[in-house]
């Protein structure tokens, strides 16, 4: 981007109500179709009554009409963003379930055995795995088509990355052929890293390379189970590099809610363009000091909104915390700006007026820095 | 002597996730909650007695973490943030304390179901005073001290509680104490955990988990319980180091955080050179942690292949 503190999504936004019960075959309320209205003619969608006559079939929906359905969401989300005035896009993942099970269940080698707790009486499907991973079919590729063709601003593609994927499950494969080694720590360890490291190569980077082959410029790899054990920093890094290794865009990084010491010094060995971390949920900035300690010369997407809270950011708070990284780092060209992580557990309210606050900060401090 | 019984949370059956989420929902009311509980309470109790453990427990299933019973009933606190459970995709809401503690006697009692434990040597868990000290939000104190000295009250009431209600075995969970090891800690955590214990008259034990505990075991054997143990899979084995002597050690054998289920043959092996190694002469074999990190019938076949160490090793 030419202009200084170019504004992206990170990710997901919540599926609107009419989304889910459309796709679930069940009746939508009168809140729901007046939501519909409300954010079809505040984004000026064109030609939102086939929608209304895909959500009005009754009965469960045809695999086709599910596919549809997605479609209009994914250009709901794409409008929005735009609408907010962000120059890098996407539509809030609006066709995946999550980021966890979405991939998983198109990679062989997994098996979901049940449910796990989240907290409290949350719950969320943990799969083992099994045997070698093996990718069924690249992912996202239709999804990253679908919204090439529809947007009218840059794109930036979301990816779960492969050392969230094997964190976040069940290692019984990788986990028996490492039972040479005798020490359970290490066999542990090592089983972790073959996991990731097949996850690297046989999944996400042959993903990746479909992605680019359909015209992806950009992929952010989301990894927020980065610094959860931060002695598997190193399997981290080596597992990015190698499923990034040959893939011709550029390519970031999104890790939140981790302590970001821990990543250092081996993320500088991260052949990466961007981190995207997050900022105001910590409500410190150490992680630009850590940046600037380390010397770290790549970009820095500046989490500036807090994804947890309906508190709207004002324009001139998200100014001052752009100046604030750029008093400390000296190089505002490689600041960014985005939210800490995505919006989806805010309505859609919520979300829209802290993005246009934050695109509207960042053309302030753009202003402070060139006057 | 070997024995084996849970060391944790013990996960709902996929019955009682949907009904817990039916609850909640307002779908359904909380007598017909506790009933199935109550039902699936027992049923884990019956599996218990067929795998030969040697204390039974209700499996907290009632229980949404480690500290929310305290969180709930202690007055002046209450169930704040949802904030991560240690290297877990878990969370726990942080108990926020906001007025000075004041023991109640029954929070851990009343969220037990306490009926299928009836005729049974049972067994309960509790955080330890540092724990629960450690994983709360001050906002009354300001002086850590005096934190856990009303912390160790709140503990000690609650023991007593359960003892007097026939419970056999208190076990004190801690994984702070080997996550988070500095100078110092350890004797002032076994200064409030000797106040908590004092006078109990059952068996006690100090179960720490989730970190390393060869750095600090010569002092964690210092502990003013009977027992003491740890995770075996975090743990450093080769650089373990200190004698049990009278101590029991209790030995998370079986992964509580993966599905894989460990060969009974190799796990035995392994207890017993650890326990060889600390001059043991009592063990009891654990799952590494809460089972709730799996899923139910994964955790069931853990509890099974425990039985199955246990047998092993006699």
């Amino acid at each position: 981007m030419d202009k200084l503190f170019p504004t992206q999504e990170i990710g997901s936004l919540a599926k609107p109500p009419w989304l889910l019960k459309g796709v679930r075959g069940t009746a939508l309320s009168r809140e729901d179709w007046a939501d519909l209205d409300h954010w079809g003619a505040r984004l000026e969608i064109e030609g939102i009554d086939e929608l209304r006559r895909l959500l009005n079939g009754g009965g469960e929906p045809s695999e086709k009409t599910k596919g549809a359905i997605r479609d209009w969401a994914a250009l709901f989300a794409i409008r929005l963003e735009e609408a907010a005035g962000l120059d890098v896009v996407y539509d809030g993942e609006a066709r995946r379930v999550e980021m966890y099970e979405y991939p998983v269940r198109r990679i062989d080698g997994f098996q979901f055995y049940g449910h796990v707790r989240s907290f409290d009486n949350r719950y969320y499907r943990k799969a083992a795995v099994v045997d070698r991973v093996a990718l069924r079919e690249p992912f996202h590729v239709d999804e990253l088509g679908y919204v090439k063709r529809q947007a009218k601003r840059p794109v930036k593609i979301p990816v779960t990355g492969p050392y969230t994927l094997a964190d976040w499950s069940f290692n019984e494969y990788y986990l028996r052929q490492a039972g040479e080694i005798a020490d359970l720590r290490k066999r542990k360890y090592e089983a972790k890293r073959r996991f990731t490291l097949d996850l690297a190569t046989e999944v996400l980077r042959p993903t990746l390379q479909a992605l680019v082959d359909v015209g992806a410029d950009w992929i952010q790899v989301d990894e927020p189970a980065a610094a959860t054990h931060p002695e598997e920093v190193p399997i981290l890094v080596e597992a990015f590099n190698a499923a990034t290794e040959g893939v011709r865009a550029r390519v970031s990084i999104h890790i939140c809610y981790s302590d970001y010491r821990a990543l250092y010094p081996h993320i500088l060995k991260m052949k990466v363009d961007m981190l995207t971390l997050e900022f105001k949920n910590t409500g410190d900035y150490n992680i630009v000091h850590i940046f600037k300690e380390f010397a770290d010369p790549r970009a820095i997407g500046l989490g500036v909104l807090d994804v947890h809270s309906d508190v709207i950011e004002s324009p001139e708070e998200v100014k001052d915390k752009i100046l604030q990284a750029v008093d400390i780092l000296g190089r505002p060209e490689r600041i960014w700006v985005n939210p800490d992580c995505g919006l989806r557990t805010r309505t859609w309210d919520v979300a829209f007026a802290k993005l246009q606050n934050m695109v509207e900060g960042a053309r302030l401090a753009r202003e402070a820095v060139t006057a | 002597m070997t024995f084996a019984h849970l060391s944790g949370i013990f996960p709902r059956s996929e019955e009682l996730i949907a009904t817990s989420r039916a609850f909640e929902r307002g779908r359904l009311d909380a007598d017909s909650l506790l009933l199935q509980a109550e039902e699936e309470a027992r049923r884990l109790v019956a599996l218990q007695e067929e795998w030969g453990f040697d204390y039974v427990s209700d499996g907290l299933l009632r229980w949404q973490d480690l500290l929310r019973p305290l969180a709930d009933e202690v007055p002046g606190v209450h169930a704040g943030p949802v904030t991560r459970w240690f290297d877990n995709n878990s969370f726990y809401r942080r108990p926020v304390i906001e007025h000075r503690l004041r023991p109640v006697g029954e929070a851990a009692l009343r969220w037990t179901v306490r009926d299928p434990l009836a005729g049974h040597t049972w067994k309960a868990i509790l955080p330890t005073p540092w724990a629960f000290a450690a994983l709360s939000e001050d906002h009354a104190y300001g002086d850590p001290k005096a934190l856990l000295r009303d912390a160790a009250e709140v503990l000690r009431a609650e023991a007593a509680a359960l003892a007097g209600a026939g419970c056999r075995y208190i076990q004190f969970s801690d994984p702070v104490l080997v996550t988070a090891r500095s100078d110092g800690n350890l004797p002032r955590a076994h200064e409030a955990l000797t106040r908590v214990v004092e006078g109990l008259g059952i068996r006690t034990g100090l179960y720490t988990f989730f970190g390393d505990a060869a750095p600090a075991l010569s002092a964690l054997l210092d502990a003013p319980v009977d027992d003491v143990g740890f995770d075996l899979f975090a743990t450093d084995l080769d650089r373990l180091d200190g004698r049990a002597g009278s101590k029991g050690l209790l030995l998370g054998a079986l992964d509580g955080r993966n599905s894989l289920l460990e060969s009974a043959e190799e796990t035995a092996a392994t207890v017993s050179r650890v326990a060889d190694r600390l001059g043991a002469s009592e063990v009891s074999v654990l799952p590494s942690c809460d089972l709730e990190f799996l899923p139910y019938e994964v955790a069931v076949a853990k509890g099974r292949r425990l039985a199955e160490v246990k047998r092993l090793l006699r």
